[in-house]
C-alpha cells in the first residue's frame, strides 16, 4: 500500500503543498508576502535581482521568480495563495496565471471554466485514467 | 439566545473581487456568477440579520508562513481590505463584533465556560 505522501503523487495535474514543500519553500513564498507592501513591490520593480537576493533563497528559486515560471516556482515549494503576488504585482488576472501554467490559452481557459470546470473523469489518477 | 436564521454560500473565486473592481460583472464570462448574486443580494436585504458570521480560507493575506493556525477567530473592532499586490481593495473595512467574537472564542475554546 502506497503512503499517504505517495498518494499524493498521482494526482494529475497538481501538487500538493505537504510540510515538506512548506519548509523548502519558506523563503521563497515569504518573498512573495512581502510583495503585499507597496513599497516593496517599487523595490522588487526596480532592482528583481537585488531585491530577491534580500532573501534567502535558492539561486534556482529566485531564477524562477524572474523567469515567471510559476510551475518551475510550485516544484521548488512555492504555493500558489503566495505566488499569486507575483501576479498582481505585474499586473496578470489570475486566469492569466492559471492559462500560464496549464499552458491553454486564456480564453480556452476562461471557455472551459464557463462549461463548468475541468471534468473529473480522467483527471483523478495518473495511474488510472479511466478512473 | 441568539437564534441562526440563515446560512449563505459562495462559490471558490479567487478573481471575483479582481472582477468587481475592474467592472467587469456585466462580461458575459463573468455573468453567470453575478446573476447567481442577485436573488441572494435580494434575500438578504430583505433578512437583514443583526450580525453575519462570515468563514472563510486565508489566502495568504492576514496569515504568512510565520504562523498558520488551523482555526483562527477574528475579535478586532474592524478589519481593513487586504493588498494582495493590486493594492488594498476599494471596499469599506468589515466591522467587527468584539463581544459576540469573545463570547465565541470563550466557547469554542475551553470546556469549563459557562
Amino acid at each position: 500500500m502506497r503512503s499517504y505522501n505517495e498518494a499524493f503523487k498521482d494526482i494529475p495535474g497538481t501538487t500538493v503543498f505537504d510540510a515538506t514543500r512548506s519548509r523548502q519553500g519558506y523563503h521563497l513564498n515569504m518573498f512573495c508576502m512581502s510583495l503585499m507592501k507597496a513599497g516593496n513591490r517599487e523595490r522588487f520593480k526596480a532592482d528583481e535581482q537585488a531585491y530577491l537576493e534580500t532573501f534567502p533563497m535558492t539561486p534556482e528559486q529566485r531564477q524562477a521568480v524572474r523567469d515567471r515560471d510559476y510551475n518551475r516556482m510550485i516544484a521548488l515549494g512555492g504555493n500558489i495563495y503566495f505566488l499569486a503576488k507575483i501576479g498582481a504585482t505585474d499586473g496578470f488576472s489570475f486566469q492569466n496565471l492559471a492559462s500560464k501554467m496549464t499552458g491553454v490559452p486564456e480564453d480556452d481557459y476562461k471557455a472551459m471554466m464557463v462549461a463548468g470546470g475541468r471534468p473529473a473523469k480522467g483527471n483523478r489518477s495518473i495511474a488510472d485514467k479511466s478512473k | 439566545m441568539a437564534r441562526i436564521t440563515a446560512g449563505i454560500a459562495t462559490s471558490h473565486i479567487p478573481a471575483v473581487g479582481a472582477a468587481i473592481d475592474l467592472g467587469k460583472t456585466t462580461e458575459p464570462y463573468w455573468q453567470p456568477v453575478f446573476k447567481g448574486y442577485e436573488f441572494s443580494k435580494r434575500w438578504i436585504a430583505e433578512k437583514m440579520p443583526d450580525v453575519v458570521v462570515l468563514v472563510y480560507n486565508d489566502h495568504a493575506s492576514a496569515f504568512s508562513l510565520e504562523i498558520i493556525p488551523t482555526f483562527a477567530i477574528g475579535c478586532a473592532e474592524r478589519f481593513a481590505p487586504a493588498d494582495e499586490g493590486w493594492g488594498p481593495r476599494p471596499v469599506p473595512d468589515v466591522e467587527g463584533h468584539p463581544e459576540l467574537a469573545g463570547t465565541s472564542r470563550n466557547r469554542l475554546s475551553s470546556t469549563n465556560s459557562t
